[in-house]
């Protein structure tokens, strides 16, 4: 049996920050994972909350923390702790030369693809709303033959949302991917990855130089390059003499693709030790302790001991909660407690896909106290050495509050440290 | 004022038939439909073509007409019908006395019903259940509703027949108890206005008794509500009937990679009652289970129902005792001359049905052509020249699909647009292999009439029909419409909104399993990145 001071499970951004916060600290860690997590579908910002309640009142999570439920992973965390793993990750990414800006106390609003406004909390410095308004020419940039992003889309919307008074303009700039149009389609990747080199970079630039004047605002879909750094950016921004943003897109998402990258580099320098396609399947438990846990690899199982565990495999999406039947919820590895909002029919999913209320399937997941330790109804701890992340937790609906990547910072940070004082 | 001989009301299978029977027999008709054309019972049923085995039984004549129509629409309609074959199947729960019954039964009628070993029957459709007692081959088939309601009205409109969309009749109008036009209301511009007129036909379905209230003749159709499930996945390649006393939950009916179990049988008091629950699901699950064990193993893509237009001259019956066979009211017995309405039916017998109606209202206008439905194809065959240089194209497995869903000119006329622009022939919809080209095509020409919203789109083209549900093409439709300045005064978000929300309304009855990652990916894009919902700072 291998045996190391904390075992990960789960590779999204909760798994991994969670790995890099104990490993640097000097623990032995590993991971396992079978997916990667949501970050090409999030696309690489760190919202923290912006609606506590109601669509139309957004809010900082400063303003709003005390309003939220007890249930929720804020109110378990406190504000201090969420401060902290905030801290933490501007550290971080300043570190890994890809610094993310923002806080707690505002939001900063992004453009998306279909023209509105998202709020988020930690971002890149190259999604930015404020350019849009404080410019009076707004280019759309289109690439030719690129699915997925349409700019005819992005201005209509925009001009309800930014204002008619302003000029707007479309450009297109060719990639030249005529083999792929018409055959297996131009994706966003491809552009980003057309743009990470020196020659997608110049070609790009000298297109766009004929067609934008200096001192507008350009709106790039998410393709500013698929690694973590602004060079891409940079280097668009000073060809064009002109403030420019990303808007998000569809997945996937380059700028999820560029924090999944960062945060690797970070795992790995931290001498994290990452087991892929590694689907935990059970844990050896004895009373409240988890010994270790049962691990399925590529045609083997393994069984790994640890002092400290750490549950990062997510919600509905990447399988780290089922659903068996309308309201049976189940986490499949240790069959924690699970907390279901609703007990009727009819409360379990609203009427309405999007309304201004939160959706109560997206609600449902495992009870924790204030370090991230599972917790039974009574609020007993139900296995000491393990602590829970992210999408796992139960009581907030990351879609509606756009909070999804703060809890699972926040969460991930706090588990860590609580998995190094056992 | 804008005028045609005959008004059809209602743009189901029945009013598509008789737009066609009279456009063929030179008749100068208009179907006036109030929201989109299939989108009542027409489009919210299984799917079945009726062999007339589940019919053979209770009611003869309407199992006599069932093998009859089923033959012709093989021919005429061979481009929407899927040739499955169809099994009856005992199961040790169902009476054997009525097997003997159901077998005299099929032969009076003639219809084909081979016997054959519960083991074989087993072999050819592995999922099928062990215990059956008795199983026998009837020649059932699948049929695409969507595809057979605008194939009709693509073949009447070869020989002159018109149709208007969004188009609510709001008023019956006449004079000296002859029937002078309709009033009616554009459903997007709300306005109001006149189509003179000297026959009404109306052919609403469960809506019948509504319109008929417009000169206040009762009509009394009682909408019943049949709930179904679409599963994932073909689990059998056979429509599976159980044998036995026709009951709720009974019939598999597969359509290309889909399965539709169905479907159960409730009075409700509006056609529009069409919210699922998740008790009916459940419900559904626990007979379907009998016939296919493995059944909760399968992904549910959704649950939809419908209403049947059961006719009844006695208001007091209800439910499945009611005659599933149909009626035509010329409601000159009534006082008002130039007005009919057809009643009850079902889908497999549409062109029968419409074949009457026409007869009763060439009687009235004095048109002594003869009906022709039943011997002309409702569109030619595709051309294999066609077929062949959409493979250059086309995804080739997605080929003959979209052949069939677009028909010989609008098939044409999306080739050459992939053929001299390659950038459409990028693929928006990936579940259902569906490319700007086709999209553009159903969205652009007004002769494949009226693309008004995504789900306009939909039903004409399956885009957002299949495992994602919308997640993708939704946005990537919008797109394309705003990039080819097809979307006019709409309101981009609203139109995504309303779009998925359709989608999301099969889908929050059955939100388990796979079921639930799907809706939280659908609301990962669209609220949490895109921030649908909101975003004005």
């Amino acid at each position: 049996m291998k045996a190391c001071d904390v075992v990960v499970i789960g590779g999204g951004i909760s798994g991994i920050l969670s790995a890099i916060v104990a490993a640097k600290k000097g623990k032995s860690v590993t991971m396992f994972r079978y997916g990667y997590g949501a970050f090409e579908i999030g696309g690489g910002l760190i919202d923290i909350m912006a609606y506590p309640d109601n669509k139309k009142e957004s809010s900082s999570l400063k303003n709003c923390i005390g309003t939220l439920p007890g249930d929720h992973p804020y109110s378990k965390l406190g504000l201090k702790r969420v401060e902290a793993a905030v801290k933490f990750l501007l550290e971080l990414t300043k570190e890994e030369g890809y610094a993310y800006q923002g806080s707690v106390d505002e939001l900063h609003w992004v453009p998306t693809a279909i023209g509105t406004m998202k709020p988020t909390g930690l971002y890149p410095k190259s999604f930015d709303s404020q350019i849009l308004k404080n410019a009076d020419t707004i280019y759309l940039v289109n690439f030719k033959g690129l699915k997925d992003y349409y700019a005819e889309l992005t201005e209509k919307m925009l001009k309800k949302t930014i204002g008619k008074d302003k000029k707007y303009e479309i450009v297109t700039v060719d990639p030249r991917m005529e083999e792929a149009i018409g055959g297996r389609d131009v994706m966003i990747m491809d552009i980003a990855r057309w743009l990470d080199k020196k020659e997608g970079q110049k070609d790009c630039a000298n297109q766009l130089q004929a067609l934008v004047k200096p001192g507008a605002a350009v709106v790039f879909p998410q393709v500013l390059g698929t690694v973590p750094s602004y060079d891409v950016y940079d280097k668009m921004k000073s060809a064009l003499h002109c403030d420019i943003t990303e808007a998000l897109c569809i997945p996937p998402a380059a700028a999820g693709m560029r924090l999944s990258k960062l945060l690797h580099n970070a795992a790995r320098k931290y001498g994290v030790r990452i087991i892929e396609k590694a689907r935990v399947k059970s844990a050896i438990v004895t009373d409240d302790v988890c010994e270790a846990v049962v691990v399925s690899g590529v045609g083997k199982e393994h069984t790994y001991a640890a002092k400290s565990f750490i549950l990062a495999t997510g919600g509905y999406y990447s399988g780290g909660l089922e659903v068996l039947d309308n309201n049976k919820v189940l986490e499949p590895i240790f069959n924690l407690p699970i907390k279901v909002m609703s007990q009727k029919e009819y409360e379990w999913a609203n009427v309405e896909l999007f309304s201004n209320q939160k959706q109560p399937f997206a609600l449902a997941g495992v009870t924790v106290n204030h370090e991230m330790c599972p917790v039974d109804e009574n609020g007993e701890k139900v296995l000491k050495n393990l602590f829970v992340t992210g999408r796992n937790l139960c009581g907030y609906d990351f879609c509606f509050e756009k909070s999804g990547n703060g809890v699972a910072l926040a969460s991930a940070y706090q588990a860590a440290m609580s998995a190094m004082e056992v | 004022m804008e005028k045609a001989t005959v008004i059809v009301i209602g743009g189901g299978a029945t009013g598509v038939g008789i737009l066609r029977d009279l456009a063929m027999r030179g008749v100068d008709v208009m179907l006036l439909e109030m929201r989109d054309m299939v989108n009542g019972s027409s489009s919210r049923y299984h799917g079945l073509l009726h062999s007339g085995g589940r019919y053979a039984v209770k009611d003869a004549e309407a199992g006599r007409e069932c093998i009859e129509e089923n033959r012709i629409l093989r021919k005429i309609g061979k481009h929407c019908v899927e040739a499955t074959e169809g099994f009856f199947v005992r199961l040790p729960e169902d009476d054997p006395a009525y097997e003997k019954e159901w077998v005299e039964a099929c032969k009076n009628i003639n219809l084909p019903a081979i016997q054959i070993d519960p083991i074989e029957a087993w072999h050819l459709e592995p999922n099928l259940t062990q215990r059956a007692q008795a199983v026998y081959r009837v020649p059932d088939a699948a049929i695409d509703g969507f595809r057979m309601a605008w194939q009709n009205v693509e073949s009447a409109k070869r020989y002159g027949g018109r149709v208007k969309t969004y188009t609510e009749v709001i008023r019956v109008n006449s004079s000296n108890g002859q029937v002078t036009s309709v009033t009616v209301q554009d459903y997007f511009t709300k306005q109001k206005y006149d189509i003179e007129c000297d026959f009404v036909v109306n052919a609403a379905g469960p809506w019948a008794g509504k319109v008929a209230g417009f000169t206040n003749i009762p009509v009394n159709v009682q909408p019943d509500r049949g709930t179904l499930i679409a599963f994932n996945h073909r689990i059998t390649n056979r429509i599976v009937n159980r044998l036995h006393k026709s009951s709720d939950g009974d019939i598999f009916v597969p359509h290309g990679s889909i399965t539709i179990l169905g479907t159960t049988s409730k009075s409700v008091e509006s056609p529009e009652d069409t919210q699922v629950t998740t008790a009916e699901v459940e419900y559904l699950m626990r007979i379907g289970e009998l016939t296919f064990e493995n059944l909760r193993g399968f992904r549910i893509l959704r649950a939809f129902c419908g209403s049947r237009p059961l006719y009844t001259a006695d208001a007091g019956a209800k439910g499945r005792g009611v005659s599933r066979g149909f009626v035509i009211l010329d409601h000159e017995h009534d006082g008002l001359r130039g007005f009919a309405s057809i009643c009850g039916g079902k889908f497999t017998t549409y062109r029968l049905m419409a074949e009457k109606m026409a007869d009763l209202v060439c009687g009235y206008i004095h048109n002594t052509m003869v009906c022709r439905t039943a011997e002309e194809e409702l569109v030619p065959d595709i051309d294999i020249a066609d077929i062949k240089e959409a493979r250059k194209y086309f995804p080739s497995f997605g080929v003959k699909l979209a052949a069939s869903r677009l028909g010989g000119q609008s098939f044409k006329n999306v080739i050459k647009r992939m053929e001299t622009e390659p950038l459409k022939r990028e693929i928006v919809c990936e579940c259902e292999n569906v490319t700007m080209a086709e999209i553009e095509e159903v969205a652009k020409n007004a002769d494949t009439a009226s693309s008004y919203t995504l789900s306009d789109i939909r039903r004409k083209t399956r885009m957002g029909m299949g495992t994602c549900q919308g997640a993708f093409c939704t946005f990537r439709s919008m797109g394309m419409l705003a990039q080819n300045n097809l979307v006019k005064d709409h309101d981009t978000i609203a139109e995504m909104k309303d779009f998925l929300q359709a989608r999301y309304k099969g889908i929050s009855p059955v939100m388990w399993g796979n079921t639930v990652r799907e809706v939280e990916l659908m609301r990962g894009i669209y609220d949490g990145v895109l921030n649908i919902d909101g975003g004005i700072d």
